[in-house]
């Protein structure tokens, strides 16, 4: 694995969502992953994401708290929150919180990919 | 008028005794002043005469005529004197103090020859003709000392005229006295009468004007007698009245505040309101009323629903209602309204009784539910709708997330295909997104779709020993205890043994899921046998995993409500439907980092 490359975490509680964005960038990024919000704080205790790939709606805890959370540590690590939610209200909420990027389920794979290297090219 | 009458009255009567009185006090003076008078002028006239004998004895002794007739004359000059006679022992006149024989008065009666004979002495109280006058006729015998014989009698006029005048003068001033005496007493007695009448006018005057309503008027007399007493009686009385009178007053101010609010809580009683008399006629008829059943309370006071509306069908109902005596009936009921259509409207009546029990009349109570069912009737279909949008967001949800997994995969197909890492994952990932989207399908199809049960008599211990033969790589997986405490001989329920066993399964596959780490799994049944109600069977699952948040509790069993990563959130809403679809139910208690306790509870099986 090349240590060069930039980190990205997928925060999701779905393994189908997980198993596909490492498809997706696993050429491009060192992938991270984990299936609940306690899981990716474990994380980003040791590691510092380049990317972080946020599902909105988790059992638990959900996206929108760890994401108040990183702002909270003021890390810099750049944050594209995804949904499968149909309210259109979601937007505006995480839009306020200062997220990166925000994409609807189902997306397409280059939408994502550009969202990605758009604010944060692979190395 | 009577108090006038009450003073003349004892004006009169003290008049009349003053009269008497002083009419008697003057009589009986004038009577025995003139006894006393006549007496003193006897004695004197006795003496007079004892005089003139005793000095005429001698001449009588010796015959001296000429002696005698001097004495006669020398005794006449006394101005009280009429006349002085003597006479001899035979009883023939010796000396005359007269002028001729035509002037010697008559020998009166007593004083006649048989008189003149004896030793007495006569006083006759007449008229003396001689005189002309009143006078008293004196008749003295003459003795002479030493001899008890009679010598001779002095006969002797006494003058009374004076004595007369001064009896008339003395009845004249006792008269004035008498008058004096009378108008004074009379005045005094009207004095006294007016000192107990005027109080008694004063009491009658303020009686009256208590009786106007003058309830401030007093009295004030200070006689220090039964008046007084009396006055002082009717004072306090007065006051008391005031007192009472203030009392009913406040009372009826009371009683007349209460009707008028009684009577405005009647009017404006969102509710229609009839009341009815014993006889059956309406009594009362609110302005709610007058809305509802679209007629004037003016129309139907005092007549007879049937009266009012005619025989209709919502008339024979409300008359059945009132014909319960003994509960108050509640029913809904089709109102005829005036566009041709029907209100609908929800009537109650209850007995009015007197606190002795005794039915005194009816009251009807109705509310107009048109509206409010109409209302209700939106309120469902935009539930339904609501309901139905809940149900497709969730849907949704849960469909995007394989989507987009499968979706990424084909996307990458045409330039990976040919790498051995994306076909493994492509060959892993995709079908199973699929399948998941596929059962997804089938649990919400559960959900919604009327099962055709297989109600069985299924023993509970079956059902739980099937479910952990199936989930033991799950259970031994995660180092879970199981507890199973099921009685095998506990009654059979009444169920479809699929079903549960799916019931069960999704229950302790959660509970087993909640215990990554390793914990209890508790699993046990007892029988519940209220009197009352229905025997059932009860089968408790339990772990010491995460628990469930207190907010949550309410909603878990709601469809794509899920607190578990990668759950569908159907799980439960597939098992409660199940359950209930049994003639079950299901009971949750848990509490958040100690566990969570599942309480089946289904209907004993008995062959009927």
């Amino acid at each position: 694995m090349n240590r060069d490359k930039k980190v990205l975490l997928v925060v999701d509680d779905n393994i189908g969502i997980i198993e596909s964005m490492d498809m997706l960038f696993c050429d491009d990024y060192r992938v991270l992953a984990a299936s609940s919000v306690t899981e990716a704080l474990n994380i980003l205790g040791g590691i510092k994401p380049d990317i972080i790939l946020l599902d909105y709606l988790m059992p638990g805890l959900n996206g929108i708290q760890l994401l108040r959370e990183i702002k909270q540590m003021k890390m810099a690590s750049r944050i594209i929150l995804f949904t499968a939610s149909v309210w259109e209200s979601v937007r505006e909420e995480v839009m306020d919180l200062g997220v990166d990027g925000f994409i609807r389920k189902p997306f397409d794979i280059w939408e994502i990919e550009a969202l990605a290297r758009g604010i944060a090219p692979a190395a | 008028m009577s108090r006038t009458t009450l003073q003349r009255k004892l004006t009169l009567l003290f008049g009349i005794i003053i009269v008497a009185v002083v009419l008697a006090v003057g009589g009986i003076t004038v009577y025995e002043s003139r006894k006393m008078l006549i007496e003193q002028a006897r004695r004197t006239g006795v003496a007079l005469a004892g005089n003139i004998a005793a000095a005429a004895s001698n001449d009588f002794f010796n015959y001296n005529y000429i002696g005698l007739e001097q004495k006669a004359e020398e005794a006449a000059r006394e101005p009280e004197v009429a006349y002085v006679i003597l006479y001899d022992k035979e009883g023939q006149v010796a000396a005359y103090s007269g002028q001729g024989s035509a002037d010697l008065p008559d020998s009166p009666d007593p004083l006649s020859a048989e008189t003149t004979g004896t030793l007495q002495i006569f006083v006759l109280d007449g008229f003396i003709k001689g005189y002309g006058g009143r006078g008293l006729d004196i008749l003295v015998p003459v003795t002479v000392a030493g001899t008890a014989a009679r010598w001779g009698s002095v006969r002797l006029g006494l003058k009374l005229d004076r004595i007369y005048r001064r009896m008339s003068l003395l009845s004249w001033i006792v008269f004035a006295l008498c008058l004096v005496g009378v108008f004074s007493g009379w005045a005094a007695s009207a004095l006294f009468t007016k000192r107990i009448t005027i109080p008694l006018e004063n009491l009658v005057g303020a009686a009256v004007s208590v009786s106007e309503g003058d309830y401030d008027t007093r009295i004030e007399v200070e006689t220090g007698d039964e008046v007084q007493e009396l006055a002082d009686n009717f004072n306090w009385m007065t006051q008391e009245l005031k007192k009472q009178r203030a009392n009913l007053e406040e009372n009826l101010d009371e009683i007349g505040r209460l009707k008028h609010f009684s009577d405005l809580v009647i009017l404006s009683i969102t509710n229609g309101l009839i009341t009815m008399d014993r006889d059956g006629n309406i009594a009362a008829f609110n302005r709610m009323a007058e809305k509802i059943l679209n007629t004037s309370a003016e129309k139907a006071l005092g007549k007879s629903p049937n009266q009012v509306w005619g025989d209709t069908d919502a008339v024979s109902v409300m008359a059945s209602l009132l014909q319960d005596e003994d509960s108050a009936g509640e029913v809904r009921l089709r109102w005829p309204a005036k566009d041709g259509g029907h209100r609908i409207l929800e009537m109650g009546t209850a007995v009015i009784r007197e606190s002795d029990g005794r039915a005194v009349g009816h009251i009807v109570l109705f509310s107009d539910l048109t509206e409010k069912k109409e209302l209700e009737d939106r309120v469902k279909r935009a539930d339904r709708l609501a309901a139905l949008g809940t149900l497709a967001a969730g849907l949704a949800h849960e469909i995007k997330n394989p989507l987009t997994a499968i979706r990424t995969f084909v996307q990458l197909m045409p330039e990976r295909h040919e790498r051995p890492d994306f076909l493994e994952k492509f060959n892993r990932t995709v079908p199973r997104e699929l399948d998941r989207v596929n059962n997804l399908l089938e649990d919400l199809l559960d959900l919604v779709r009327t099962p055709t049960l297989n109600i069985s008599r299924v023993h509970v211990a079956d059902c739980v020993g099937h479910v952990l033969e199936t989930l033991e790589p799950e259970i031994e997986k995660r180092g879970v205890v199981v507890d199973l405490a099921i009685d095998a001989d506990i009654q059979p329920v009444s169920a479809d043994a699929e079903y549960l066993s799916r019931a069960i399964f999704n229950i302790v596959l959660n509970a087993v899921q909640a215990m990554p780490q390793g914990g209890t799994l508790g699993i046990s049944s007892e029988v519940r046998n209220v009197p009352g109600e229905e025997k059932t069977v009860l089968i408790n699952i339990s772990d010491d995993g995460f628990g469930i948040l207190e907010e949550h509790l309410d909603q878990i069993f709601n469809p794509f409500f899920t607190d578990k990563e990668g759950g569908t959130g159907l799980g439960l809403a597939v098992t409660n439907k199940i359950i209930e679809d049994q003639d079950g139910s299901i009971t949750v208690r848990s509490e958040r980092g100690k566990g969570t306790d599942f309480t089946i509870s289904l209907p004993v099986f008995h062959t009927r």
